[in-house]
């Protein structure tokens, strides 16, 4: 048995419409400005801001789910909150892909990195019964500026969001 | 005394976080220190105004003008790389 990782950001990844998550290009905060790929960015707000997306769960998908959250900050104190809120949906014309409501939703607090630019990962266990090999996991992923554990005063810039799994 | 909004606060704040510093301070250290400000703005400007009136005798600007004239001298003051 494995443990597999998969970046789950694809065609379908939107940031919400408050322009407080945004792509841009990593030259914009970084100090070095060598490494010009877009990450996101999550700004420093006072409320619980997101990017919208789906993927396919792997063939191979037995269980042990996470999402893992590669980020960085030119913050190296306080924290962030971080939310994942997701709906499977499996089958051939037995599920609906417009439900309302999550069928999970998943926090987890992170510390600043201890200096700027240092790579740091976020993990969030899903329930592993919830998900189905071949199943469309919709997701939004959140910073909660609303939340009091979050008091990072920096924007957390994003560089992937990871599936992570054990296989068969 | 007027108590900055949350809405208010995250726009100062993120307006501070575009200088690029790098933050060994917290969102509410950020916080208390832009209310501190607010605090005391009122009987910073009372003095000010008054000031300006002794040095423009006998002609006294209007709170709006002063308020103009003070707005173009923190720029020039405070502003990107002052």
């Amino acid at each position: 048995m494995a443990t597999i990782r998969q970046a789950i950001l694809g065609f379908a990844t939107v940031p919400d419409e408050a322009g407080e998550v945004f792509f841009e290009p990593y030259d914009v905060k970084a100090t070095n400005d060598v490494w010009k790929r877009l990450v996101i960015i999550f700004n420093d707000t006072s409320s619980r801001k997101g990017l919208r997306g789906a993927f396919n769960v792997p063939k191979d998908y037995v269980g042990a789910p996470k999402i893992i959250v590669v980020w960085t900050g030119t913050a190296i104190t306080g924290d962030v909150e971080w939310d994942f809120d997701y709906r499977a949906v499996g089958g051939n014309d037995t599920e609906s892909l417009d439900q309302a409501g999550t069928q999970e939703s998943v926090n987890v607090n992170d510390t600043a990195p201890s200096a700027i630019h240092e790579r740091m990962e976020a993990s969030l266990a899903l329930t592993a019964a919830n998900l189905a090999a071949d199943d469309t996991l919709l997701f939004e992923l959140f910073r909660d500026g609303s939340d009091a554990g979050d008091t990072m005063a920096a924007a957390a810039i994003v560089h992937d969001v990871l599936f992570e799994y054990s296989d068969a | 005394m007027a108590v900055l909004t949350a809405e208010q606060l995250v726009e100062l704040r993120q307006g501070v976080q575009s200088e690029g510093d790098s933050a060994t301070w917290k969102k509410a250290d950020i916080n208390a220190a832009l209310q501190a400000i607010e605090d005391k703005w009122g009987a910073i400007q009372a003095v000010l105004s008054a000031e300006v009136d002794t040095a423009t005798a006998p002609i006294v600007f209007s709170n709006a003008m002063k308020k103009k004239i003070g707005k173009y001298w923190l720029r020039q003051r405070f502003g990107r790389g002052g």
